[in-house]
């Protein structure tokens, strides 16, 4: 311990390189065993799949019941692939803010983790990277009883790969951003904390056009949708699995276009959640909610 | 920093320090509205030397826990500076944290899905231990406290006394230098508690440069443990030295019980009237007399006494009285605390 305080320059940002990337491991093994060491691996894996295949089933029968069985409409695609698509913003959105939540009130750890040399960011990092593995894990399950069973029209070979994947890791950006930004909001809310990120959530499904598309929205809900990174990104992500020509029913029609907006909006968003995040930790441990127990 | 620079500059210390918790609806920073606030600390300077187990005392809501989170980096001050190994716990804040570690007691911390293993592990991680160094400690230290049996037990399982000694462990995997117990013993039984300070003392003992800044409410504890120990009140540090300096710092002359023989109630008149002697009481006890003395200084003691022989009286056993540190906590906060009770039952 003396000599991480003591060593020279170069050595001490070896010494803290190798204790963020110990965090990182670390962090994302207490996730992973936070969310599947509750139950026998069996009964986890059978949970992993019936979860997100009840969850497009209840869109699924929605939409039987509104469009008069027509499962196959041009738009029934869409719905599914925005629906898989989305477990991401389910897990770590509202994940990221539960955990530290979970943390401080439930295993109170958090004074614990907190007051450790290990940077906090890095720690929440950790946090989400296994709620994206079992966030993909969903998502190919959902498409893959969507395509096999419910006749999503997502024909395997002509899938864009390249395009799919870039989204996918630009989109584990905004999403994250958007967890630890909330994440912070979490500390310093008095009352709410646990409701707010199902709230936020619950506004970007409505705006980011997760299960129809946002020209449907009243012109200034547009606005909005377009300032938010997930709308550019589920359309990319439908883009890669449907073709193209989904794009007709999205304002912006140029794939290239939409990744332009979408990797400006990760950046701005980005930049935004982490000022926001800073200034929620310096109010929390100015004000003492670190530590604190709220109840609610 | 070379070490022996180091050990000029003391592992502790706060100038001034006050901390205001603003009421709902105020703005919480900063001591500018400290009126309007609840003061949780006044302008508390303390120095723990390196090396020292210093006890911090003080009845609930004194501001014990509130220095604690300021020493450990979880709570900004309001105003004044504290220094860690010479560190501002506001500018330095990762340096400080290198070489701290706390244990809070009366509270069921701890990942309950987690073995007692995987959790020390993870911690040792956090503080960049390397895995196979960090697996030799926690084997180390729960033999130490008795943990041997429970390493791949589930968190969740343990009694409240194990899970405390898995939180000490916790907090000592890191090998810090700095150990801040916020009273860690509360809720545990007995032999729980005994364990928790017997393996403290060791630790310290096993590095002079280790120190421990412990509060608690259980004044044997601190007797015990503390080479120093301050009381706190209200916030502000009203009496602080070695416990044997508190005590007698009550002790407005000395006193001393001695046991008698062949005694006669003259004796008593001829004490009172002995220079250097305050007060002398007796009271019989079987076959034997008591005899309380109070004396303006110790060293009267040898005079009296061999007026004592010289007058035909006989000194069975001689015993000096001390107050405990109990005694003089109650009377340095106790008092006071009656005082303002009596006060709010009057405006009443």
């Amino acid at each position: 311990m003396i000599e991480a305080t003591t060593a020279p320059g170069n050595l001490r940002a070896r010494i803290a390189g190798t204790r963020a990337w110990q965090t990182l491991r670390a962090a994302t093994w207490l996730e992973w065993q936070s969310r599947g060491n509750w139950t026998n691996p069996l009964l986890y894996c059978l949970y992993l799949i019936v979860r997100p295949m009840t969850a497009s089933l209840v869109l699924v029968l929605m939409y039987w019941v509104v469009s008069g069985a027509h499962a196959h409409g041009g738009i029934f695609g869409f719905l599914i692939c925005g629906a898989a698509a989305w477990t991401f913003v389910e897990q770590i959105v509202a994940g990221i803010p539960q955990a530290v939540l979970a943390d401080r009130e439930e295993y109170a750890m958090l004074k614990y983790v907190y007051i450790t040399p290990s940077r906090f960011l890095i720690f929440l990092i950790g946090r989400a990277l296994p709620r994206m593995l079992i966030a993909f894990f969903a998502f190919a399950i959902t498409l893959g009883f969507g395509i096999t069973l419910l006749g999503v029209p997502v024909d395997l070979r002509a899938v864009n790969y390249p395009l799919l994947l870039a989204a996918l890791v630009f989109g584990f950006i905004a999403i994250t951003a958007l967890g630890i930004m909330l994440a912070g909001l979490a500390l310093v809310l008095k009352r709410g904390a646990y409701q707010m990120p199902q709230a936020v959530t619950g506004a970007l499904y409505l705006v980011s056009g997760a299960i129809f598309p946002i020209v449907v929205l009243p012109g200034w809900l547009q606005t909005i949708a377009l300032g938010v990174p997930l709308t550019y990104w589920l359309e990319l992500v439908r883009r890669a699995l449907l073709g193209s020509h989904i794009g007709e029913q999205f304002p912006i029609a140029d794939t290239g276009a939409v990744f332009g907006w979408f990797a400006l909006t990760t950046v701005a968003f980005a930049a935004v959640a982490y000022v926001v995040f800073r200034i929620c930790d310096y109010q929390a441990r100015e004000r003492g909610q670190i530590d604190r127990t709220t109840g609610y | 920093m070379s070490h022996s620079a180091q050990d000029t500059v003391p592992a502790i210390q706060t100038i001034d320090v006050r901390r205001v918790y603003q009421a709902r609806g105020g703005r919480s920073i900063g001591g500018a509205q400290a009126g309007k606030g609840v003061t949780a600390l006044d302008g508390v300077s303390l120095t723990v030397q390196r090396g020292e187990i210093f006890g911090l005392l003080g009845r609930n809501g004194a501001g014990k826990t509130t220095l604690i989170k300021i020493l450990t980096t979880l709570l900004a001050p309001s105003g004044g500076q504290a220094y860690i190994d010479g560190m501002d716990v506001t500018r330095d804040v990762i340096k400080v944290r290198q070489i701290i570690a706390m244990v809070s007691g009366g509270e069921q911390s701890g990942y309950g899905i987690l073995t007692v293993r995987e959790q020390l592990w993870m911690f040792a991680q956090f503080y960049g231990v390397p895995s196979k160094v960090a697996h030799a400690r926690i084997d180390e230290l729960l033999s130490a406290v008795g943990l041997g049996d429970q390493a791949n037990q589930k968190v969740y399982a343990l009694s409240t006394g194990m899970r405390q000694r898995m939180n000490l462990c916790r907090a000592l995997v890191s090998d810090p230098e700095i150990l801040f117990l916020d009273e860690p013993t509360v809720g545990l039984d007995v032999e729980a508690s005994r364990a928790v300070r017997e393996y403290v003392r060791k630790w310290m003992g096993e590095n002079p440069r280790r120190t421990v800044l412990l509060t608690t409410h259980y004044m044997f504890e601190a007797d015990e443990l503390c080479d120093h120990v301050a009381v706190i009140n209200h916030g502000q540090i009203v009496a602080e030295g070695t416990t044997d300096d508190l005590k007698r710092g009550l002790q407005e002359h000395a006193r001393f019980q001695l046991e008698m023989a062949e005694w006669l109630p003259a004796f008593t008149e001829m004490l009172r009237e002995r220079d250097g002697v305050v007060d002398a009481q007796t009271e019989q006890r079987n076959d034997r007399t008591q005899l309380r003395l109070a004396l303006l200084r110790e060293e009267f003691i040898v005079p009296t006494i061999a007026s004592i022989n010289e007058a035909g009286g006989r000194v069975l056993a001689l015993r000096r009285i001390e107050p405990t540190l109990e005694e003089a906590f109650v009377r340095l906060v106790g008092d006071e605390a009656e005082s303002q009770r009596e006060g709010e039952e009057a405006q009443r």
